[in-house]
């Protein structure tokens, strides 16, 4: 369960301070799936940040299933990622001197599995997300949803039971925009907690849930009640 | 099982820009490759002198002339008393604990036998020669007392002297002609080998000290009885010091010098003269090492200099790395493991020019050298060392990065 109590983060921008998030709450569930809209500068990729555990809160609290975040060392900080918390990105943030099945395997690594284990889950990610015969390419010889893929079995190496999409398919077409999105309900209908980050209303729309963001802080938070589809409507 | 991931990400970095990688590692290369040599040519000019100073004996005094100077020019022997044989028969008979004293007379001279001829050194001595330098012979005899007192027209021959004159045949009882003189071989000496600088011991010729001084090189000095040198054996466990000091008085008293007057003739220990030349041979190591601690120094400078590139490069790998869960520690130790593989490929690429250069110095140079396996573990200690201490900074840079702000980099 995620609880954040008047979060925020606060940068400095020369001889000003400027607030990128202000006084967020918000509960999220395990197992639910929520959409975070907002506009470029909203916040919400400060927000992913948070949530993510790659920085720390300025102000309040971020209790992840009531640890509280913000108290805990880098290491322990490296550990929960590792262990909790699965990322996808816009841009899939592959290594790129490293095959499919090699970056699969990174989280495992940091975890301290050993080689065998490792590469037989690491198989078995990749086989989960349709792309096990490209386990010997590298992310440059992957299409992007291909690409997307990998990151996808990355983020779910760990057996995180939080999964953070930052516009996941802001760099695909529309074809496999729709493809990556069925994988990702898929996979939150096994349990896992989804937290999609986007721009795109009709992305935003296929979640049970979608919390607006404005200038750094909630503007809205609404329950559409609709289960998550497996189809995106595109306009 | 982690360190082994490390090692294969560093190499694969590394691959990833080779050239860079290996300008970087030439600091390192050359630095380890002077080490190398360095320590082989220390090694060999000190085994060399080992030998020589076994081959010479340590117990051994030279007694040679020494011209008179008035404020540091030379104004010749002039009427200077100089050595003779006689101060040899004297050293031997009255100073303690000498074994033996054998005057010489040095010159060159050219020998035929049959339809070969050979250029050589003689030296004209007396019987004690041989116990003088401690030098047996391999063949035949020494020479006798008449051979000595009247100038008996014998030889004794050096090894090479030998093969060059007589190849394979037995060269004792042969007549040979030394200038213009007919003389008969008696004996071989054993081989003695190389001294330290170049010269072949072996290329020698002895003949008695009157034969030659009177039937083949004349005066000494222009006296009847001078000699060029002293050759004086100390008994063994005696201090050389002493004996030289019991030499000088004794000396002085057969030159007639007056107390004012400087010593005739100077008096060297061998082993010091040898120990001298070990001291000029150890500038020479120190300057080679000079040079290859400065530029192991740089070479690590340059290591650290790519590594700070290398991070500042690689900031988005860091911060994905990051995100799946490598905590500080881990950061660091991949980019340390980065920078120790990098001057580690140094070194081994360095002990090769070094060995290179150990067979360059021994071919071309003629250097006597000693290869050691622990110049070896030494320079890839050195190696390790440089990489560990110019990497931290670097992979602490790496370590220290925020992920957030790592992800975010372009």
């Amino acid at each position: 369960m995620i609880e954040t109590r008047g979060l925020g983060k606060r940068f400095r921008m020369g001889d000003i301070d400027v607030d990128a998030l202000a006084d967020v709450n918000l509960t999220i569930a395990t197992g639910e799936a929520v959409a975070i809209m907002g506009t470029s500068g909203s916040g919400k990729s400060t927000l992913m940040s948070l949530l993510g555990c790659l920085d720390r809160p300025s102000n309040g609290q971020y209790l992840l299933d009531g640890e509280d975040i913000g108290r805990l060392s880098r290491t322990r900080l490296a550990q929960v990622r590792n262990k909790r918390i699965g990322f996808v990105f816009q841009s899939f943030n592959l290594l790129a001197r490293a095959s499919a099945l090699e970056n699969v395997e990174l989280p495992m690594v940091y975890a301290g599995l050993r080689g065998r284990e490792r590469r037989r889950r690491a198989w078995e990610m990749l086989e989960a997300v349709g792309i096990a015969d490209r386990a010997h390419h590298l992310p440059a010889q992957l299409s992007g949803g291909q690409q997307q893929r990998v990151a996808i079995a990355r983020a779910l190496a760990g057996k995180p039971d939080l999964l953070l999409a930052d516009e996941p398919t802001g760099a695909l077409d529309s074809r496999t925009t729709e493809a990556l999105m069925a994988l990702l309900f898929e996979i939150h209908a096994q349990g896992l907690t989804l937290v999609l980050i986007t721009h795109d209303p009709a992305i935003a729309a296929t979640l049970p849930r979608i919390v607006k963001l404005k200038d750094g802080r909630v503007q809205s938070d609404e329950q559409t009640r609709v289960r998550p589809r497996l189809v995106v409507a595109r306009e | 099982m982690k360190l082994f991931l490390n090692i294969r990400e560093a190499l694969r970095a590394l691959r990833a820009n080779k050239l860079r990688s290996v300008l970087t590692m030439l600091g390192i290369v050359f630095g380890v490759a002077a080490v190398i040599v360095m320590v082989a040519i220390g090694a060999g000019t000190r085994e060399q002198i080992r030998a020589e100073i076994e081959r010479l004996g340590t117990n051994t005094l030279m007694i040679s002339p020494s011209s008179s100077r008035t404020a540091g020019a030379s104004t010749g022997s002039g009427r200077r008393p100089s050595l003779t044989d006689l101060d040899a028969m004297a050293i031997a008979i009255e100073v303690q604990d000498v074994l033996a004293a054998a005057p010489i007379v040095r010159g060159r001279v050219n020998m035929v036998f049959g339809n070969r001829n050979w250029s050589s050194s003689v030296q004209g001595t007396t019987d004690a020669f041989l116990a003088a330098r401690d030098w047996g012979l391999s063949d035949g005899r020494n020479f006798d007392q008449d051979e000595i007192a009247f100038g008996g027209t014998v030889a004794i021959i050096g090894q090479t002297v030998a093969r060059q004159l007589f190849g394979d045949t037995d060269p004792i009882d042969r007549m040979i002609r030394v200038n213009h003189l007919s003389v008969q071989v008696v004996g071989v000496l054993e081989p003695k080998g190389q001294s330290m600088d170049g010269g072949d011991f072996d290329d020698i010729l002895l003949m008695p000290l009157v034969t030659a001084r009177n039937s083949l090189l004349g005066r000494v000095a222009g006296r009847a009885q001078s000699v060029n040198t002293i050759i004086v054996r100390v008994a063994e466990g005696i201090s050389m010091e002493w004996v030289a000091q019991d030499i000088a008085p004794l000396l002085r008293q057969r030159h007639g010098l007056l107390d004012d007057e400087e010593d005739s003739f100077r008096i060297r220990d061998m082993a010091d003269y040898l120990r001298m030349q070990e001291a000029a041979n150890s500038a020479m190591t120190t300057l080679l090492g000079a040079v290859a601690s400065i530029s192991l120094l740089v070479g690590g400078i340059g290591i650290m200099n790519i590594m700070l590139v290398s991070v500042s490069e690689r900031t988005r790998e860091i911060g994905i790395r990051a995100a799946v869960g490598a905590n500080p520690r881990d950061l660091l130790l991949q980019f340390l493991v980065e920078a120790v593989v990098l001057s580690f490929l140094g070194a081994l690429i360095g002990a090769l020019v070094g060995m290179a250069g150990i067979l360059m110095s021994e071919q071309i140079f003629e250097m006597q050298t000693a290869f050691s396996v622990e110049a070896f573990v030494i320079s890839a200690g050195f190696a390790a060392v440089i990489g560990v201490v110019f990497g931290l900074y670097p992979a602490w840079k790496a370590a220290r990065m925020q992920p957030v702000d790592a992800l975010r980099h372009a």
